[in-house]
């Protein structure tokens, strides 16, 4: 009995040791960069992805994958004559990961938001409202079992005392957090799922009747009705916590991950603008209440206080037709948005321009 | 409890380290151990269905000790068809009771008369066909005095329930696995490694091989009349790998498992694609169920020692029992007459015995060229076959057919990334599998691993693949039938 155990454990041991050094060496370099979606990504060749860091950029997006749907950086960095321009929103991003990767870049790069504008999706009653102190290394979970959690979202920009934090910091539940760090430490663990998740996804062409958009933003083509379905769960929870949760005060606002964010992007020489994003009229109903519209009063006059910049893009028409799966914008009406979006920039930079002459 | 599932990989060592540490004392215990661990296996996909199992255990047990005491032919006659009997009426009142009603009724308004009558909401049993197939071998040898009856209830359940073949066989015979519940088992260092060995091939091809050709053939075969000739003649030959991993890596996982707890079960696939003709290929298929409709079908109806007439009847009674054994659908039936058809010629003309050796076995590295285009052409027809087997009816199965036989045969077929892969993939199990085709399965005595070097990175390999190309999960397919 004892050889039958030491002969299995000896070779599992052996492929262990011999997936972490190919996962390690080959995987890791892809897997990161493709998770970190601060970086820039039009940086492409091999080289390109194992140099450190990225460049500075000037627009930088932050948001859900809505935006990631919405902003074409491509398309927006032809407009401002190459403005270094990254869209780093993506799915299941929680404001505790924006301003953790945010920090992981200024630790890398000083300069790293020095004359940059920061620009974040805010919708209905407002964004990143919620308490500082419950949200900070805070990564997605649902109680669903479709989407668990998401702890690889936040991996790339965590070092050893960021995971020794998040034990501590974080109000995730402890198998969330065992997960992230099972995938920190392990390299065959996230290039097995990388891999994986990467083949199984290869070939959504073979999926009729769907679009294939799953290189547009967040969209997954071979996920439509599951999202359908999620975003509105998500908005009937959402409308329920509204109900139930206290008006939203200026007191709150001053302990918020959005004050957070807005110091941390002022004091490294940024500039944090707040953006409107179009909604499907499935997430618009939940806002459609006395209690939300006082909500978005009070964040409005506190962004107004705090000088943060607005952006209304009420010249994109748009209707419900428009949205892939109720989230999502269609990827064809992108390039629209985005021409919309760069036209309110030209705008808010010239009224920046000569209110600073003045 | 999939074999392929987190559930089973913490089962099994659990069930494992409780054998052989906490209950390896007496053989009572045991038996009593792997009674509990099995009902609780099964207990997983349906608590309720243990019920039936236990009725059929009982009964079974019962009437064999009765027809070992009973001498009267005519009673002896009366306790196997009641054994036989229930068995089977199980079996037929929750596989095939809508099929026949359906038809019934399909039947009868033809003929211009309309009968209503209301299809039942029957879940089928998980494993029944299995079971119900391996508890009746055990009666019918105490009948004809093969065998003797057992006399220890506990040995016997768990005969009937034993966890790794229960719900998908290989289809025991009592003569080979009984025998196993009355000794106690040691553990054999040996045979432990080679189970696991044996577990890792057949988690390759189930979770590589099947559920990635899954991917293609649900595709390809749900949209058929989309696709060009080509890529259907593709999409058929994906199925016959998928359904060849699928079930083969069930089997292989099972027996590996089996062999853990000191078990020896029978061979259920012996390389079929390597066969040189239809009768080598249902020798190398399958093998318990074809030798079980052999023994308990073919032989009783005169086997091939009767009239050329009656030959023919006795190939195709099989051949349509053992395709509607696999489900309540004409398709089953349909393929199950084409092989028929298809293994005529070769008893007709006594050659069905023309390939009882080893493939190539003069030539180690590649086949012959006789041998190469003969496994070929044998291929093409087992792939033609599992059309029927796939297709959701006869009609689809038609169209599917039609869709190939047309110009767009000659037009280039989908190729993508992932299929890219997938053949590559193929092509790996292909080649393992020639080189250990002399073995039980191609792990076992691989030449060469002897060496460590290559032993390593031969497992490697394969934990890797597994890891890193496994598919979406899938159920096994045979778990329908």
């Amino acid at each position: 009995m004892r050889t039958f155990f030491v002969k299995i454990g000896k070779y599992l041991f052996i492929f262990f040791m011999i997936l972490e050094i190919v996962s390690r060496t080959f995987i890791d370099p892809i897997f990161y960069f493709s998770l970190d979606t601060f970086r820039n990504k039009s940086c492409k060749t091999v080289k390109c992805i194992l140099s450190e860091p990225n460049d500075k950029p000037e627009y930088i997006f932050l948001g859900s994958s809505r935006v990631a749907a919405l902003v074409n950086p491509e398309l927006l960095s032809d407009l401002t004559e190459n403005k270094n321009v990254i869209n780093s929103a993506r799915g299941f991003m929680t404001s505790g990961i924006i301003i953790q990767a945010l920090k992981s870049k200024l630790r890398q790069t000083p300069n790293f938001l020095s004359n940059s504008k920061v620009f974040l999706e805010y919708y209905g009653q407002g964004s990143l409202t919620s308490l500082y102190e419950s949200e900070q290394l805070r990564i997605y979970e649902s109680q669903t079992t479709k989407h668990s959690s998401q702890p690889q979202i936040m991996l790339p920009y965590m070092n050893f005392s960021d995971l020794r934090e998040f034990w501590s910091l974080s109000s995730n539940s402890w198998q969330a957090k065992m997960k992230l760090t099972i995938l920190y430490f392990s390299a065959s663990y996230r290039g097995a799922l990388f891999v994986n998740e990467k083949f199984n996804h290869a070939d959504k062409v073979l999926h009729k009747g769907q679009s294939i958009v799953s290189e547009s933003g967040a969209i997954r083509s071979d996920d439509i009705s599951n999202t359908i379905q999620f975003a509105k769960t998500s908005a009937e929870k959402q409308k329920q916590r509204i109900i139930s949760e206290p008006f939203l005060t200026q007191e709150t606002l001053a302990e918020s991950s959005l004050l957070e964010l807005n110091n941390l992007v002022k004091e490294n020489g940024g500039e944090l603008v707040l953006f409107k994003i179009p909604l499907h009229s499935t997430s618009e109903e939940i806002f459609i209440n006395q209690k939300s519209k006082r909500n978005s009063e009070v964040f409005i006059k506190w962004v107004n206080d705090q000088k943060i910049s607005l952006i209304e893009t009420q010249n994109f028409n748009y209707g419900d037709e428009d949205f892939l799966d109720v989230l999502h914008i269609n990827p064809d009406r992108r390039d629209e948005f985005t021409r919309v979006f760069y036209n309110q920039i030209v705008i808010l930079e010239k009224k920046q321009l000569k209110t600073s002459i003045n | 409890m999939l074999f392929n599932s987190l559930d089973f990989a913490i089962f099994l060592p659990i069930v494992f380290i409780g054998y052989w540490f906490l209950f390896n004392k007496t053989l009572k215990s045991q038996n009593l151990f792997t009674l509990a661990s099995s009902y609780f296996f099964y207990g997983c996909w349906d608590w309720r269905f243990l019920s039936l199992i236990l009725f059929s255990t009982i009964v079974d047990y019962n009437i064999s000790i009765a027809l070992s005491s009973q001498a009267n032919i005519i009673r002896r006659k009366f306790l196997l068809s009641v054994s036989v009997l229930i068995n089977l009426g199980f079996l037929a009142f929750f596989k095939y009771y809508n099929f026949f009603l359906d038809n019934f009724i399909t039947a009868f308004s033809f003929f211009g008369k309309e009968i209503s009558a209301s299809s039942l909401d029957i879940i089928l049993p998980v494993g029944i066909s299995f079971y119900t197939f391996q508890t009746l071998s055990y009666t019918i040898d105490v009948y004809n005095k093969k065998l003797d009856p057992i006399k220890n209830i506990i040995a016997f359940s768990a005969f009937v329930s034993f966890f790794p073949q229960l719900v998908a066989g290989p289809i025991e015979r009592a003569k080979n696995l009984l025998p196993q519940f009355q000794k106690r088992r040691i553990f054999k260092n040996d045979i432990a490694i080679d189970g696991v060995k044996q577990i890792l091939w057949g988690l390759f091809k189930k979770v590589v091989i099947a559920d990635n050709c899954a991917f293609f053939c649900n595709e390809i075969f749900n949209n058929s009349s989309s696709y060009n000739g080509s890529t259907l003649v593709l999409g058929a030959i994906l199925f016959s790998f998928q359904i060849y991993g699928d079930f083969s890596g069930y089997s292989d996982i099972a027996i590996g498992v089996a062999k853990l707890f000191g078990f020896k079960l029978m061979n259920n696939f012996s390389y079929p694609y390597f066969s040189r003709d239809i009768a080598e290929f249902w020798r190398r298929w399958h093998i318990s169920l074809t030798t079980w409709f052999r023994d308990y079908l073919y032989i009783p109806l005169g086997g091939s020692r009767v009239s050329r007439v009656m030959v023919i009847r006795n190939v195709l009674i099989v051949f349509l029992v053992s395709g509607f054994w696999h489900g309540a659908n004409w398709t089953f039936l349909f393929w199950g007459a084409l092989n028929g058809i298809l293994f005529l010629p070769l008893i007709l003309r006594q050659k069905n015995r023309k390939n009882i050796d080893d493939t190539s076995n003069h030539f180690y590295f590649l086949p012959s060229f006789k041998d190469f285009f003969s496994m070929l052409f044998t291929f093409a027809l087992i792939t033609l076959c599992w059309v029927f087997f796939r297709a959701e009816s006869l009609t689809h199965a038609f169209q599917y057919l039609n869709g190939i036989f047309s110009s767009s045969f000659f037009t280039f077929p989908l190729v993508t990334f992932k299929l890219g892969l997938l053949v590559l993939l193929i092509s790996y199990m292909l080649t393992i599998e020639w080189f250990g085709r002399f073995s039980e399965h191609p792990l076992k005595n691989l030449r060469t691993s002897k060496n460590f070097i290559f032993s390593v990175s031969l497992y490697s390999s394969i934990f890797v693949l597994i890891i890193w190309f496994a598919g979406k999960q899938q159920d096994f397919i045979y778990f329908q039938f």
